[in-house]
C-alpha cells in the first residue's frame, strides 16, 4: 500500500475512534458545572430505615456512648464520607468536572473531593478503604452511573453504614439543564434489610457562583493558640 | 498574692478557656428550633466568623442591672458570605440585637439567624 494511502487509512481509523469520543464528552458535559442542593425537592434518608438487628445494635451502641451535644463529630470537623456526602448538603455548592478519564465532584462542605474513574472496567481487587470509597463510573447515554465500594464504616452522619456498604448512583441533568438528579441506591447488608433509594436534586447555581474553600479546623487552631496566650494569625475575613 | 489566690486565678482562667473551646460548635439538638423569634440585645464582646459555625459573645444587661455574657452561635463563614453578611461591620463594643433559637437547656446560649446593627442594618438568612 502506498505511503499516502496508508496514512489516509490510518487517519480515517484514528478519526473514527476520536469523533464518537468527543461527541460523547460533549453530551456528558450536561452534568458539568456548579450545582446547589435543592432541599425542597430532594428526598431524605428515612428517619426510621429498615435496620437489621445488627444495624440497630450498632446505632444504639453509638448513641449510648456519645452525648449528642458534647460528642458531636461536626464539632471536630468530621466529614461523614459516602454515602452521606451524596445526600443533603445544606446550602453548599457542588462542582462537577468531566474529563474523558474521570469525573471529579468537588463539594464545598467539608472541602470534599470525589474521584470517579471512568477507564477501569472494575475496581482493584483490594481497594484501600477510604471515607469516600473507591468509585468507578460509566456513561449510559447522558447518565453517569457510579459504583462505589471500599467505604470505611462510620456510624455518624446521615447514613450509618458498615464497610460492606455499596452505593450506586445515577446522575443526570434534567429540566433542560436547569437541575440535576442523583438517584442514590444504598446497599448495606450489615445495616439494612433492603436497598434504600434516595433522590437527591440540585439546581444549577447562578453563573457568577464561585466555589469557596472550607477551612474547618482553623477554629481549633485559634482556640489552641488562645489557650497558650498567643494571638492566632488568622484575622476575621473581610467581606467582598 | 498568696499561692492560693494565684491557683484560684489560674483555675478560673482555665475554666473560662475550656468553656470557650467547648462551645465552638453545637449540634442542632442544643437549641430549641421550634422557637425562631427568640431575641436578645447587648454589646459584642467577641466575634469569630468561622467554619463549621461562627461564634459571638454578647454582654446582656439583665433587668436587675447585672450582666450576663451570652454565647451565640451562628452559621458558617461560607454560607454567611453568600447571604451578604459584611463581617467588618460586626464590631466588638457595638450594641446589636440578635434573633434565633434559644438554648434547649436554658443556658445563656442561642443560635442566631439574624442580627440588627446600631444603624438598623440587618443581616439574615
Amino acid at each position: 500500500m502506498p505511503f499516502r494511502r496508508r496514512m489516509a487509512t490510518l487517519l480515517a481509523v484514528v478519526g473514527s475512534a476520536l469523533v464518537p469520543a468527543f461527541t460523547m464528552a460533549a453530551e456528558d458535559a450536561a452534568i458539568a458545572g456548579i450545582w446547589l442542593p435543592d432541599a425542597n425537592r430532594s428526598q431524605r434518608f428515612p428517619a426510621a430505615p429498615p435496620f437489621t438487628a445488627e444495624g440497630r445494635q450498632i446505632v444504639a451502641a453509638w448513641r449510648a456512648s456519645h452525648d449528642p451535644i458534647e460528642d458531636d463529630p461536626g464539632k471536630f470537623c468530621q466529614a461523614p464520607g459516602m454515602p452521606s456526602l451524596a445526600l443533603g448538603g445544606a446550602g453548599y455548592p457542588v462542582e462537577i468536572i468531566v474529563t474523558p478519564q474521570q469525573v471529579t465532584i468537588l463539594m464545598e462542605l467539608h472541602q470534599q473531593a470525589r474521584r470517579i474513574f471512568l477507564d477501569p472496567p472494575a475496581p482493584p481487587a483490594r481497594p484501600f478503604p477510604q471515607r469516600n470509597g473507591y468509585s468507578i463510573g460509566h456513561w449510559e447515554d447522558a447518565t453517569l452511573v457510579v459504583d462505589t465500594i471500599a467505604i470505611k464504616a462510620i456510624t455518624f452522619g446521615t447514613v450509618p453504614h458498615s464497610d460492606r456498604v455499596r452505593v450506586v448512583e445515577h446522575i443526570r441533568a434534567i429540566d433542560d439543564g436547569a437541575a440535576l438528579l442523583n438517584e442514590v441506591t444504598i446497599n448495606d447488608p450489615v445495616m439494612y434489610t433492603e436497598p434504600i433509594v434516595v433522590e437527591q436534586y440540585y439546581r444549577r447555581a447562578p453563573p457568577d457562583t464561585r466555589m469557596l474553600e472550607y477551612e474547618c479546623t482553623e477554629g481549633m487552631w485559634i482556640d489552641h493558640e488562645t489557650s497558650r496566650g498567643v494571638a492566632a494569625d488568622t484575622p476575621t475575613p473581610a467581606s467582598p | 498574692m498568696s499561692s492560693g489566690g494565684s491557683h484560684a486565678r489560674t483555675l478560673a482562667v482555665l475554666l473560662a478557656l475550656l468553656a470557650a473551646t467547648a462551645s465552638a460548635h453545637h449540634s442542632p439538638v442544643a437549641f430549641d428550633t421550634g422557637v425562631t423569634d427568640f431575641t436578645i440585645s447587648g454589646e459584642i464582646e467577641h466575634v469569630d466568623v468561622r467554619n463549621p459555625h461562627s461564634v459571638m459573645d454578647l454582654r446582656v444587661t439583665n433587668d436587675d442591672g447585672s450582666a450576663t455574657v451570652w454565647h451565640i452561635e451562628f452559621s458558617s463563614v461560607n454560607l454567611l458570605l453568600r447571604r451578604g453578611w459584611d463581617f467588618e461591620r460586626l464590631k466588638v463594643g457595638e450594641e446589636v440585637t440578635c434573633t434565633g433559637n434559644p438554648s434547649a437547656s436554658g443556658k445563656p446560649e442561642m443560635y442566631m439567624w439574624s442580627i440588627v446593627l446600631p444603624d438598623g442594618t440587618e443581616f439574615g438568612r
